[in-house]
């Protein structure tokens, strides 16, 4: 680590409301924040924020005591999970010590509220925090996530793979994974040479989206050698215990270059040679380390659409999304048969249909 | 002999931690200790007076033999229980925290503690982990012997840079849970471009 570069360091300090709510509200204001911050983590396990198709607000008085809305006139909220019904419509909700809501119905006017409290706006997976009638747009801390207070953590490297699936892999919803698309529509992988082909591209948005939200002792190494020659695409260990994981990552579908020209068309069988060398590859690391406990993922980002060639540019939906259900069957089935080759992991990538 | 500062900071950061997540792993454990450490030097305090000191583990992650030790004192104890991996306290200890948190020695190390567990709120704690990685000391350890002692090399004076910049643009009276969180992004940030 070098020396620190002071613009950097005044870009990271704006990107955060805390210097803001500091600034304008002092402890009281910082404390609100935490307040929101931890009531804002049990209402998006309720509700994913992904799903919330309207706008709501959430607020904390800087005094408890003052009544910044009227309470007589609110609905009483005891349970997170009672807020579900709330969600599609405009309201508002008071944070109380007592993890206890107040709601109210209907469009709030923000920057009244913000005179006393600090106010957290929430408007299609836009967020702003608002304190003195000044405005801080919430900076994303992870792209492809839809609140910057609904992150992830994950105890499990299955649980953590499998919303990686969901939320990150099937939108292709972070920076680095929008880069292996050749194309608008997601129909073709580029075909481009190292370090920018599409299964490195993958293995360094997994590999963040691990080290992000892996919880524990967890170290994520991405494309660490098994042995003098074989690289596995990732590599996880638990510092405070003897398991490693080793993650295999393979890509279905079409490639083309900027010829316009198809370089690669993958199909089932790449899954099931991937999952034949990542049982080679467990085999060959247990001998070189065995005091491990290893344990190998297979996952298989699935790209595959139906009935492409190189000229198409569109497809509809159901050759789009032809493959999305269907399953590979592994022969043989390590996962199956072995008790160090977990289930592998289809992460179908949407693409844009026309209809 | 257990350190009676490293056995306070253990139980401190378990029951945090338990009100986030509702268990600790042993690897957050040390890593939000060696963050309060280096909080307690933000606002100004010599390394000598943390108690304890901390080492790099092959993976680069900070740790402490005295934390280890408290842990395995509160375990043995009845403190604390380990479910699987994770550390978790009971009702008891918590009275028991209640009732120790105020001494002199302990109120001191509050402040560090509540930062670096607070901005476990901001960050998620892998990002944190991440944005560690590249904390001058734990970053000037890289390649080093294992088991070089934290806060005694050559990346001390870059981390009082680091401090005083911060400083610089939040103000030195910034309530610490502040600086702490805008230097794990400003970190966190750098991770993610490498």
């Amino acid at each position: 680590m070098t020396s620190i570069n002071l613009d950097e360091l005044a870009e990271a300090a704006r990107s955060r409301a805390e210097p803001m709510v500091l600034d304008l509200f002092e402890r009281p204001g910082v404390e609100s924040l935490q307040a929101i911050r931890s009531a804002l983590v049990n209402i998006y396990r309720c509700k994913s924020p992904e799903r919330i198709t309207g706008s709501f607000v959430a607020f904390k008085s800087i005094d408890p005591i003052k009544e910044v809305l009227p309470r007589e006139q609110a609905i009483t909220i005891t349970s997170p999970a009672d807020l579900q019904r709330f969600f599609g419509a405009p309201f508002c909700i008071e944070i109380m010590d007592d993890s206890k809501y107040y709601l109210w119905e209907g469009q709030v006017d923000t920057d009244e509220l913000s005179k006393s409290a600090v106010v957290y706006m929430y408007d299609r997976q836009n967020e702003f925090i608002k304190a003195q009638g000044k405005c801080h747009t919430v900076k994303k801390i992870f792209q492809g996530c839809a609140s910057s207070f609904a992150l992830p953590t994950y105890e499990s490297l299955s649980e953590a793979l499998r919303q990686y699936a969901t939320a990150m892999a099937r939108y292709s919803g972070c920076l680095i994974l929008d880069r292996i698309w050749l194309d608008s529509n997601r129909l073709f992988l580029k075909s481009v040479p190292k370090p920018q082909r599409p299964e490195d591209v993958i293995r360094d948005s997994l590999a963040q989206y691990l080290n992000s939200f892996l919880r524990g002792d967890a170290t994520v190494l991405p494309e660490q050698n098994v042995n003098r020659s074989q690289p596995i695409d990732i590599k996880v260990t638990w510092t405070f215990s003897s398991s490693e994981a080793l993650i295999e990552i393979k890509w279905l579908g079409k490639a083309k270059n900027d010829n316009g020209n198809i370089t690669a068309n993958y199909g089932e069988e790449r899954a099931r040679s991937g999952a034949k060398q990542l049982a080679g590859y467990i085999d060959k690391y247990k001998r070189s380390a065995p005091y491990s406990e290893i344990c190998g993922y297979l996952a298989v980002i699935d790209a595959r659409r139906r009935g492409m060639n190189a000229r198409t540019e569109t497809i509809d939906r159901r050759n789009g999304f032809y493959y999305e259900d269907r399953e590979i069957t592994y022969r043989p089935s390590f996962h199956e048969t072995r008790n160090d080759f977990e289930k592998p992991i289809r992460m179908f990538m949407e693409p844009i249909c026309e209809d | 002999m257990i350190k009676s500062a490293a056995f306070y900071d253990s139980l401190y950061i378990i029951l945090r931690m338990q009100e986030v997540f509702g268990n600790v792993f042993r690897g957050e454990l040390h890593l939000l200790a060696y963050l309060s450490c280096l909080m307690s030097l933000y606002r100004g305090q010599p390394v000598s007076c943390w108690d304890y000191f901390f080492m790099k583990t092959p993976n680069g992650a900070p740790y402490s033999p005295e934390i280890d030790a408290a842990i395995e004192d509160l375990l043995l104890n009845g403190w604390i229980a380990t479910s699987g991996q994770h550390l978790c306290a009971n009702e008891r200890s918590v009275d028991f925290f209640h009732n120790i948190s105020e001494l002199g020695q302990n109120s001191i190390r509050n402040e560090f503690l509540d930062a670096a567990c607070s901005s476990v709120s901001g960050l998620p704690i892998g990002m944190i982990k991440t944005a560690m990685s590249l904390e001058p000391e734990l970053f000037s350890a890289i390649g080093a012997t294992q088991g070089r002692i934290l806060l005694d090399g050559p990346g001390v004076e870059i981390l009082y840079e680091q401090f005083e910049a911060l400083n610089h643009i939040l103000g030195a009276g910034a309530e610490l849970m502040v600086p702490a969180i805008v230097w794990l992004t400003y970190l966190s940030q750098k991770a993610s471009e490498k």
